[in-house]
């Protein structure tokens, strides 16, 4: 066979041998079900489990190699998807991140997609939980941001407040000397804030 | 009536150069972002025929020199990773 004309037909065989067993009616429930069953086979529930669920379904009660060979198939087909599919949702993830506010380098989010393809690839997670933990990451980190502006906005509220006072009583001051009714009252809060003073410095300790 | 041993064999005649094929359309789906070899080769070995490591490095080998594939390996993982070149997209395009 030469490569750069390849043959007609598959490139493989099927994973199961030619005498599956035929019409498992396990192949015709909906994909939520075959899901559904999947994850009970995977977890290792017991087979009554299984059967009650099944009958639940409308599906007739299988056999064990009905089990085995659905299992088998389900299996394959979710990896092949998955590899065919984890490009596509590694740029996914990355056009979400790039379009979040703040700022990623090209680098960032370039290691971040081969990343999330690795491990979508490699089946060591599900594309949506990727999806999902990304998008948890980025609200904490815009509340985090929110914060940090509140914050922000609550110091430079302070300052201008002790601005403002620092103004008001320079102007006071200025004032003093030619206003004796302000000089009175700013002698009379003087000796008030003084006798307090004393007051705190006779209370025994 | 049983088969003749020449009706058991295998449809494509060149084994080699259908595992080379079956890399490729693996690969293909992966875009611009690297597989690695060990996903590579449990990949291969949910279908028929089954390959060996020797025959996949062999394989990937051949495909790198005809520069359809491109590898490296992974600073962090250490894991050495495959991606097509673009002349190996085009010729993986029928596939």
């Amino acid at each position: 066979m030469n490569l750069e004309n390849p043959p007609p037909g598959p490139l493989e065989e099927p994973l199961l041998p030619s005498d599956s067993p035929p019409a498992n009616p396990l192949l015709s429930l909906s994909e939520a079900q075959k899901e559904d069953l999947f994850v009970y086979l995977r977890e290792g529930a017991d087979d009554e489990v299984i059967f009650e669920h099944l009958a639940e379904y409308g599906c007739p009660r299988p056999t064990r190699r009905q089990l085995d060979h659905f299992f088998k198939l389900h299996a394959q087909e979710r990896w092949t998807k998955r590899i065919d599919r984890a490009a596509q949702e590694a740029d996914a993830l990355v056009t979400l991140v790039g379009r979040s506010p703040g700022h990623f380098s090209d680098a960032i989010l370039a290691a971040l997609g081969q990343e999330a393809f690795r491990q979508i690839a490699g089946g060591k997670v599900e594309a949506g939980a990727l999806a999902k933990y990304t998008s948890l990451f980025l609200r904490a980190k815009e509340q985090n941001r929110a914060e940090r502006a509140l914050d922000l906005q609550n110091k430079r509220l302070l300052l201008a407040r002790r601005n403002a006072t620092e103004k008001a009583l320079d102007a006071f001051a200025r004032e003093l000397p030619q206003n004796p009714a302000a000089l009175e009252a700013f002698q009379n809060l003087k000796n008030q804030l003084l006798d307090q003073t004393e007051h705190l410095e006779e209370e025994p300790s | 009536m049983k088969p003749t041993p020449a009706e058991t064999e295998a449809p494509y005649p060149d084994p080699e150069a259908l595992l080379q094929a079956r890399v490729l359309k693996i690969l293909k789906p992966c875009l611009s972002y690297w597989l690695d070899e060990q996903t590579l080769y449990l990949t291969l070995n949910l279908s028929r025929p089954a390959v060996t490591r020797l025959r996949l490095e062999t394989a990937l080998r051949e495909l790198r020199d005809k520069a359809y594939l491109d590898f490296r390996v992974d600073p962090l993982s250490r894991l050495t990773e495959w991606r097509l070149t673009p002349s190996g997209h085009a010729l993986a395009q029928p596939l």
